[in-house]
């Protein structure tokens, strides 16, 4: 090949990867599987700040578990800004919590979505540097659906704005793309990593570490202890895990893989859930992967 | 592209067509900002994965140190290690003296509040460091001054956590339990920092182990881990993995 055929044969492809990514970004589609996700994570974020009101006096002001000196030690070397810094009154907390379980509310119905969605996000973002011991996987999940979701029109669809006209009719935008694409890419890096973490244990490798995630008292809601008498189905479920979390950002795009990928999703979520203590981590987790649920195109009906 | 309208609307009065399409111009800007923001959400797990003792990949510091306060505020500062590397046993934090420790699934209701006590057991077992270090460590002063820290910082949590707890106790909530007796005073409330270690199937299923059994909760020592090293200083110490009744 001459330098003129490969200098063509460059320009060529680096147009082609141009428009594919403009197409994989910026393609506008529909807010219908977005409203879902907001739903879910709205009542979730309503949910998480209800329990927080639950122990106000134990989780924030002058007797918090975590207090004032704790969490400047804790924060020194890293940008967590919070209002919420430990010297925060009862009273501050409360009005704090409340404002942001009617966020979260207002998010899941739909209502005034397009400053209810990021306010929710960030007043749940603010809650969690002020407690962040407490946290877990659930609120890493919650806050970044959040997060995308403050950049799509998930209002669109399935909301109380919809209903009363508050917004547009266009349901088809290309912040919906964005998001979307966003809330995968960022699932994938969370399976990817999670699995290579797992790939570190003897435990994921020897196929014990189902039932030692069995045998966990601290987690274990359902006992399913049971399985220990099946060591190799225990095993077969510790490599499939271990497998089906690497291979997940690899095989999630094809459309033949998808559907497998995602079956697998739905039944280590749901087993999360019911046997681990976790539900809402769990159900957290099986609305992210609705992000892969493809939807019908509506600007075929629309148009026609 | 053809514009859409959805002619069936119930507000046609606000509606606002438009292609629902990015302008070209902003394109680029979005897809680097996009780009950007990826590199940040993995950032923070390169960075760990690359960690030994001996370095962190310095291209992945480099990233991690770049985009530091993006990442750290957005809170994608996680390394996503769930159940890993390996499923380990669980901590749980006690109240010498009083029949007190968290998480307790019948104290804490609902779930998600139980499991915001757990995460905090296991934070407080985390951060732990011990009362002192052995004489080989304190050749490294590196190593000393890390200790230094972490341990202000494990006293500093221990007193906060003692502080909130003796607070509840003091409002009477446990009253009526009869657990008030020693909360006049002004002396700290003492943590111990319990282990509930996992069995294998053989034990469990033939029914020599119970889950759940507070009776193989494991007292874990505060000082440091040598054996039958004397504590060097006048912090009260727990029995040293004492198993068995030792608690409380």
């Amino acid at each position: 090949m001459s330098g003129l055929g490969i200098g063509r044969y460059v320009v060529g492809w680096t147009k082609e990867f141009w428009e594919s990514l403009d197409a994989f970004f910026f393609r506008p589609s529909d807010a219908e599987v977005l409203a879902w996700i907001r739903i879910a994570t709205g009542g979730m974020i309503a949910y998480i700040h209800l329990v927080w009101l639950l122990r106000l006096e134990s989780f924030f002001g002058p007797t918090a578990l975590l207090d004032y000196e704790s969490l400047t030690m804790l924060h020194r070397n890293v940008w967590k800004w919070t209002y919420l810094d430990g010297r925060e009154s009862l009273w501050v907390a409360c009005v704090h919590e409340i404002l942001a379980l009617g966020a979260g509310l207002a998010m899941a119905l739909g209502f005034w979505t397009r400053w209810a969605t990021p306010a929710a996000w960030f007043l749940t973002l603010m809650t969690a540097h002020r407690l962040a011991p407490f946290l877990f996987g659930l609120d890493q999940i919650v806050l970044m659906l959040a997060m995308y979701l403050s950049v799509s029109r998930c209002g669109d669809r399935w909301s109380i704005d919809k209903r009363f006209g508050l917004v547009g009719v266009q349901t088809s935008h290309w912040q919906n793309t964005f998001a979307t694409r966003l809330i995968q890419l960022h699932l994938c890096v969370i399976y990817f990593f999670g699995g290579l973490g797992k790939a570190r244990g003897w435990m994921w490798w020897d196929g014990t570490a189902m039932w030692y995630a069995a045998a966990s008292y601290e987690y274990q809601s359902l006992d399913w202890t049971w399985i220990g008498r099946y060591p190799t189905l225990g095993s077969i479920l510790t490599h499939g895990t271990l497998f089906w979390e690497i291979a997940y950002a690899a095989l999630v795009w094809p459309r033949l893989t998808r559907p497998w990928v995602l079956a697998i999703a739905f039944f280590v979520h749901a087993g999360i859930a019911l046997f681990m203590g976790m539900i809402t981590f769990g159900l957290m987790m099986l609305v992210a992967n609705l992000a892969f649920v493809p939807q019908a195109d509506r600007r075929c009906e629309t148009s026609s | 592209m053809p514009r859409i309208l959805r002619m069936t609307d119930p507000s046609p009065q606000l509606a606002r067509p438009s292609s629902g399409q990015c302008k070209p111009a902003y394109r680029k800007w979005l897809l680097g900002l996009a780009l950007v923001h990826l590199l940040a959400v993995i950032a923070e797990p390169l960075f760990f994965y690359s960690r030994s003792d001996v370095q962190a990949g310095p291209e992945f510091l480099a990233l991690r140190r770049g985009l530091g306060p993006y990442v750290d505020w957005m809170y994608l500062d996680h390394g996503y290690f769930f159940f890993a590397p390996n499923p380990g046993p669980s901590h749980l934090v006690g109240i010498r003296d009083q029949s007190v420790v968290f998480p307790d699934r019948k104290e804490q209701w609902p779930r998600l509040l139980y499991h915001r006590y757990f995460m905090l057991s296991e934070f407080y077992n985390s951060s732990f460091a011990p009362t002192a270090l052995d004489p080989q460590d304190m050749a490294d002063r590196l190593f000393v001054e890390r200790w230094e820290t972490d341990r202000r910082f494990y006293r500093t949590l221990q007193r906060s956590i003692s502080r909130s707890v003796r607070a509840r106790l003091g409002t009477g909530l446990e009253q009526e339990r009869g657990l008030d007796q020693d909360l006049e005073s002004d002396q700290e409330l003492v943590l111990v920092r319990l282990e509930r270690p996992l069995f294998g199937p053989l034990e469990v299923l033939s029914g020599v182990k119970r889950l759940g059994d507070s009776r193989d909760l494991i007292v874990l020592p505060e000082g440091p881990a040598g054996p039958d090293r004397p504590s060097e200083t006048s912090e009260p110490e727990p029995a040293r993995a004492a198993p068995v009744g030792a608690f409380p």
